[in-house]
């Protein structure tokens, strides 16, 4: 999934996969602005084939929160 | 070339994000179209889709976006000023916000939204070139009225129906320059549950999902399309199983399926109407079949549920010769490149054959299941086109004009050319443009692909800023014979510099040609400005395509030699009297 994610990540985000790490979030990712943020969760839902609850659609802010909610959903 | 019927299935966004940074990255040699977006939403989820869908057909959007709410107010700000001004497609996108939020009142109307819509389109159409495209407002959902909301005026969803008349009145007011996406179409076809994203538009103004998306960004590139010539003008059509069930050949005129009523006729039945909607619009119709012409005719002729008659048709190929060559046949005979021709035809093996040899034909395989069949070329917008001109509407009976008087002239030995020439009564009616031919004139200059030494498209704004300008002088030639009216079919554009006389641009329809029609019109027209402007040389230039090769050696026919060659075309340094005209006694000229 790690993989997945990351590669879903840098497409979105145009950024390198080498560089989205566990301290990867919206803070230090300049291109992670609120319209990509949209996009990010789309895709997620899209390629995860889930459907975020409005609470979690708020906290998916970084590579670590976005692990942790993808695991509750059961993605392995 | 992409049409909307291709893309099956919509491609997951990550897939579209990433194809679109790596056909970005090859971009540059597309053409460029810039966009401009007025909008009171989130309308950024749209990008990727419009991107995607402009750089697939071979075309580089620049897209900007103006913030939220600012409509009327970029309209006076000087940077956004020249946004507007030099954008190709400026969009006008509202949404339900942009009615104020009393509308979920009783009692509350639309007006004050109708002075504010007033207001933005007379900003809208102060934009001098390119063109606008505004998009309509969703009918109401969950009318508070609820069973009564129909018969109820002040009902939300009445108020709102009639504000999209109130727009679409607006709209009409720049024909050829103001266009009109209805998006309550796109939700009918896709349904509410692919269409709207309620977390989307609480959350973050983005009300829109992505099926919804790209159809919206296809409606934006069938303007574009249309305005750079692309649309599709002829319709080939197959006949047993495709315009009726059954095959007319064992199944005999009361066996074959087409009925009003009855399924599966009444499926053809409604297939037919549509065919016939299309060629009132000026969609040339053609059958190929495999066949005896007898039978197919017979079934044309006397069928009591026949809608498509041979009054129909341009041009027909009923034989047992592969679809292929037949089709490829036409296309010469119709003087129309391939790339405007679409093929409907039930033979999977058919289809694949013209798929295979003829790549330009879009193919339309009828579907399994036969119900789907009516709607499905609408649905692919094979044939949207930016206006319908009255000569659209008379283009069937011009083909077939065109048709007997091919058969005509096969039946003449060579000698007999000249006095075939002079039989036809030819009568060239060439002035400068009138107000009333504006938009025939630039849909000529959209549509026009072989005679065209330039390929310069011009919208209707561009031709009304050429003809209102003392440098500039636009010709236009009405050619008709004793066969009939071709009607508007040429057109010069003349620009006056100090030291020349430039021909910006020179294009005619096919129709017309082989009769010294095209060197006599440029003779009348460059005489005439001499006299106005002054006996300067002329300067012509030839931009080669892949399309205008008819053109290539158009002024060395005429003995003048050109200046410099290229790859990319020739350009033409000459004076009036080194111009070797034909012979033009068979030729009436009214001015």
């Amino acid at each position: 999934m790690e993989k997945k994610l990351k590669l879903i990540i840098s497409q979105i985000l145009n950024v390198d996969v080498q560089s989205i790490d566990e301290n990867f979030s919206k803070d230090n990712c300049e291109s992670w602005d609120s319209i990509n943020q949209m996009a990010l969760i789309n895709t997620l839902e899209e390629e995860f084939n889930i459907r975020f609850s409005d609470e979690e659609v708020l906290q998916l802010l970084s590579y670590q929160l976005i692990k942790i909610i993808l695991k509750e959903h059961g993605v392995q | 070339m992409m049409y909307i019927g291709d893309i099956k299935n919509t491609p997951k966004l990550s897939e579209i994000i990433s194809e679109v940074r790596s056909l970005e990255s090859s971009s540059a040699n597309l053409k460029k179209v810039n966009i401009f977006i007025l909008r009171t939403f989130t309308v950024e989820p749209l990008i990727p889709f419009l991107k995607w869908i402009f750089l697939k057909n071979n075309m580089l959007p620049e897209i900007n976006i103006e913030d939220f709410g600012v409509v009327e107010s970029s309209f006076y700000n000087p940077k956004t000023q020249s946004l507007i001004e030099n954008s190709d497609i400026l969009i006008f996108f509202p949404y339900l916000d942009f009615i104020d939020l009393n509308s979920q009142r009783p009692g509350w109307n639309n007006e004050n939204v109708k002075d504010r819509l007033a207001k933005i389109y007379s900003l809208l159409k102060t934009k001098k070139n390119g063109i606008t495209l505004s998009f309509n407002f969703l009918n109401a959902l969950n009318d508070v009225m609820g069973g009564l909301s129909a018969t109820t005026s002040h009902s939300k969803s009445e108020q709102i129906k009639n504000l999209n008349q109130y727009q679409a009145q607006l709209v009409q007011e720049s024909p050829g320059k103001s266009f009109l996406v209805d998006l309550n179409q796109i939700l009918l076809n896709l349904g509410l549950e692919n269409s709207l994203d309620y977390r989307g538009l609480y959350m973050n103004k983005a009300p829109f999902k992505n099926e919804f998306l790209i159809n919206i960004a296809y409606s934006v590139l069938k303007k574009a399309l249309a305005l750079k010539g692309n649309s599709k003008k002829v319709l080939v059509l197959d006949c047993d199983n495709t315009l009726w069930g059954g095959v007319i050949g064992e199944d005999g005129i009361s066996g074959i399926k087409l009925d009003k009523d009855l399924y599966p006729g009444n499926v053809f039945y409604r297939f037919q109407q549509e065919i016939i909607d299309l060629n009132e619009k000026g969609v040339i119709l053609v059958l190929c079949s495999k066949n005896n012409e007898a039978d197919v005719f017979e079934v044309l002729d006397n069928h009591p549920d026949i809608l498509i008659k041979k009054n129909h048709l341009s041009y027909w190929k009923v034989n047992w010769v592969d679809k292929a060559t037949n089709i490829r046949e036409m296309a010469e005979f119709l003087n129309l490149g391939l790339d405007s021709f679409v093929f409907v035809d039930d033979n999977p093996i058919e289809i694949e054959l013209v798929k295979t040899q003829l790549p330009q034909v879009a193919c339309v395989q009828v579907p399994k299941n036969i119900y789907e069949l009516p709607g499905i070329l609408s649905k692919n917008g094979y044939f949207d086109t930016l206006t319908v001109t009255d000569e659209d509407r008379k283009k069937t009976q011009m083909y077939q004009q065109e048709a007997s008087r091919k058969t005509f002239q096969q039946g003449l030995t060579v000698e007999d050319k000249s006095e075939f020439l002079k039989s036809l009564d030819l009568v060239c009616t060439i002035h400068k443009i009138k107000d009333s031919e504006i938009s025939r004139v630039s849909q000529l200059s959209q549509k026009t692909n072989q005679f065209n030494f330039n390929t310069v498209r011009m919208s209707e704004a561009d031709v009304i800023s050429r003809n209102n300008s003392s440098e500039y002088a636009v010709f236009t030639c009405h050619v008709s014979d004793r066969f009939g009216d071709s009607g508007l079919t040429g057109v010069i554009v003349l620009k006056n510099t100090e030291s020349n006389i430039t021909i910006e641009n020179f294009f005619m329809s096919c129709r017309v040609l082989g009769r010294s029609v095209e060197a006599i019109f440029m003779k009348t027209v460059i005489s005439k400005m001499q006299e106005l402007w002054g006996k300067k040389p002329i300067y012509a230039t030839y931009t080669k395509t892949n399309k205008n090769i008819l053109v290539e050696n158009y002024w060395e026919e005429l003995s003048i030699k050109p200046e410099q060659v290229t790859n990319e075309g020739k350009t033409f340094h000459f004076g009036y009297d080194d111009i070797v005209f034909p012979l033009e006694n068979h030729i009436k000229i009214i001015e």
